[in-house]
Parts: C-alpha cells; structure tokens; sequence
C-alpha cells in the first residue's frame, strides 16, 4: 500500500516535470497535449475522494505557477479528480479494481474512462482559457485537437504498464 | 453538534472541492495581477534559475542556423552603415542640425522560456530591473518585434509575446502613413492581424509590415512581418490584412529590449498636461 502511493506520487511527479520542461519545447503546431492527466486517470480507485481533491489541487496550482496559466490548470485538474471516482464506479463493470488499466478494466470500459476524463479535463482548461479571447471554432478545435493528442500519449504510455 | 459533525462527514468533500476550485477563479480573474505578482510566477528566483540552467543546455541546438542568421544580419547593417555615410557626405548636414541619432536605450536578453501554445503567451527573459529592464520596455528579437516587458523581478522579467490574444502593437506599412493595431487571434504561430485599415489607401500584398513608433515601447521602423492578403467583410468599411510574422516564435534565443532615453521625461510632461 505505502509503495503504492510512492509510486503514484513518483509518476505524478515524473509527468510534471516533462508537461513543464519538456513539452513547451516541443510544437505540434499550436497544440498543448496534457500528458499529466494519465496520472490522475492510473490513481487507485480505492483512495479517498480528499486525497483525490488534494493531490490534484497541488499539482494543478505547480503547473499553474510554473506556466503561468493563472487558475486554468488547477481549476480543470480539481474538477476532474472529483468526478474520476463516480465515473470509474459508473463505467467499471467489475468490483474492486485496484488500478484502472486496460488489464483490469478491460479495454473498452478502461479508455471510455479515459476518454471521458479528457474531455472533461480539456473542455474546462480551454474553456477558462478562452476568458481571454472567445471564439467558439478556436474553442472547438483546441480541446478536440488537444484532447486526441492526450489520448494519443496516454495510449502510448499505456502500452508500458507492466 | 453532532448533526454539525455528521454534515462535514457527509460535505466535506463538497466543501473542500469548492473551496479549491474559488481559489483556482480568484486566480483566474486575476488575470493580468498573476503576471505582475513575480513572486509566484515564472520570473521568481527559483524557478528563473532552473529554467536559465535549461536555455544553456538546449541553447547548443541550431547554433548553426543562428550564425547564419547573425552573419545575414551583420552584412545587411554593413551595407546600411555603408549606405547611411555616403548619403551623409553627400548631404553635408551640420552636426548640430542631426536629432539625437540614438533615441533608445538597448540591453541584451536571452529568452529563457517560453510558449506559443496557449492563447495568451508569454516569455521569459534573464534580465531584470537590476539589469535596467523596465515594464513596457519593447522585446526584439533579430527578424523583428516579439514583445512587450509585462513585468520584472531583479533577475528576471516577463514579456507578453505577440503571439498573445490581449497584446496589440501599433504598426504601419513600410514607406506610407497607413497607421493600424496588430493582433494575434490564436492559432497559427506565424500570422498576426492588421485591423481596421482604412479602405481609401492603398496597399499591396507582400508590402512590409513596421513599427510606427507611436507607442514608447518601440522607435520607429522596426520589422514586424508582411502583408499575405487583405480582406473586407461585407458591409464593413475597414479592411483586414493577414500578417506573416518575420521571427519565428517558436525558437526565440537572444533579443534586444529598447527604452526611449527621455520617455520619463514624456510621461512627466504629460501627466502633468492632463487635468
């Protein structure tokens, strides 16, 4: 149990540091992928809704001082970490899943999960982002462009779950 | 007491998640203060030094193309220097009849961070006020116009890139009076929008794209882009011409900041002209 959440926060921590070192560094045209988010969505399903809440509040205010996205990323990642757990209750059709993976969900209960905390993730961010400026096609396509190449990492890191 | 208890059982969550999530607005409405409060944000000490530590290791990429661009750059000035004294000769002007020949102020920057994927964004630079860096202060990077200072620490400062829903530039077209506001609506990192253009005066696609001059930040003449097209909504009587941005935004390295020398001097003068 205690290694477990070492792990988690290790991972955590490990995304982190590539979402702020590495990823502004790297340009797919003007889209922003959130690799972060695979994190949040790999967290035990047995913890509680407050560890939830807490840890991604810390770590969304990190990013936000770190990006200068003042709000934006704490705000959205709050908000996902509380809906995560009713969501994995409502889309796991098995009991007591101890990690949400494709192993032990199944493929196709684990990336509707998935799916759906990205869009949430993604359509919140960009949706305070656009405070700043609104048009609704820019809106648009940033959370679906952004949101499929989150999905698109989040596959790839997923393929190297032991 | 015990019903008070048995709630924050139930609502405790409910409660902390709001909690959490106001003070991710309050953030977020303050906008602009977040820039200025240095103290949390990119421009602070620690989080300045690791991101200086990142610009030297990465600055060894693509030496090659910025030699290249330096070396264009130098025999473009050569030639104006060259250019510039024979036309002085020929002129014969009295020294004292010259203006000031330079109005500004320049120091020397490295961009230590920045971004171009956000709607609004900004850089870094590892200069601060101990450097002489000001708010306001225009960032230019060797192409052309990239910024404005937005807010400085003592080490570091923080410009509002072009590249930045909330930033406008005054610019003309090269050789012409036609004055108007550049903007950038999001999106692609190289073209910009020269709004409200009158629809009397001509211009054409390709004409260059400079700095007017008209606000502090920037003297007159500095690059900013060229015109791709120009379009007209219908019933609207001004027009809108698309801009290709000469720097590219994405590799931002070494740029220049610029201060007009008497601009205290300006602002005193006005402020005390208004009422």
């Amino acid at each position: 149990m205690k290694s477990g959440v070492m792990k988690h926060l290790l991972i955590l921590a490990l995304l982190l540091m590539l979402q702020i070192w590495v990823f502004p560094l790297v340009h797919f045209w003007s889209i922003t992928p959130f690799i972060y988010l695979y994190a949040l969505i790999i967290w035990p399903a047995q913890w509680s809704v407050y560890a939830n809440l807490f840890l991604a509040f810390v770590a969304g205010l990190i990013l936000d001082f770190s990006l200068d996205t003042p709000g934006m990323h704490s705000m959205s990642f709050t908000l996902v970490s509380y809906f995560r757990l009713p969501l994995l209750r409502w889309l796991s059709t098995k009991e007591d899943i101890a990690e949400p993976g494709e192993k032990s969900m199944g493929f196709l209960s684990f990336w509707k999960y998935a799916v759906l905390l990205i869009l949430i993730h993604h359509s919140t961010f960009f949706l305070l982002e656009s405070f700043a400026f609104f048009s609704l096609p820019t809106l648009l396509f940033r959370i679906f462009a952004s949101s499929l190449a989150t999905l698109i990492l989040c596959f790839f890191l997923e393929r190297f779950r032991r | 007491m015990h019903a008070l208890i048995q709630f924050f059982l139930r609502f405790g969550h409910v409660l902390l998640f709001v909690l959490m999530e106001a003070i991710g607005f309050v953030l977020l409405v303050q906008g602009n203060d977040f820039q200025h409060s240095v103290v949390f944000s990119s421009a602070a000490r620690v989080n300045g030094q690791l991101y200086e530590w990142r610009e030297q290791t990465i600055s060894y990429f693509n030496l090659r193309e910025k030699n290249q661009l330096l070396w264009q750059q130098n025999s473009d000035l050569q030639q104006q220097i060259a250019r510039l004294e024979a036309s002085l000769q020929a002129y014969q002007i009295q020294e004292q009849a010259l203006k000031p020949a330079l109005d500004f102020d320049f120091i020397h920057a490295r961009v230590i961070k920045n971004s171009v994927s956000m709607l609004s964004n900004y850089f870094t630079l590892d200069v601060g006020s101990l450097d002489g860096v000001e708010k306001g202060m225009g960032v230019v990077a060797p192409e052309g116009v990239v910024g404005i200072v937005k807010a400085c620490s003592p080490h570091y400062s923080v410009a509002l890139s072009v590249l930045n829903v909330q930033s406008h530039i005054s610019c003309k077209i090269k050789d012409s009076d036609v004055v108007a506001s550049l903007s950038w609506p999001g999106g692609d990192t190289h073209t910009a929008l020269l709004q409200e253009l009158p629809g009397h005066l001509m211009w054409q696609d390709g004409d260059t794209i400079v700095t007017s001059g008209f606000s502090s930040a920037f003297p007159q003449g500095i690059a900013v882009g060229r015109i791709i097209e120009s379009y007209k909504a219908p019933g609207d009587i001004f027009y809108t011409a698309k801009v290709a941005l000469f720097p590219r935004f994405e590799s931002l390295d070494n740029v220049r900041l610029m201060r007009r020398k008497l601009q205290d001097e300006q602002n005193m003068l006005e402020e005390e002209a208004m009422p």
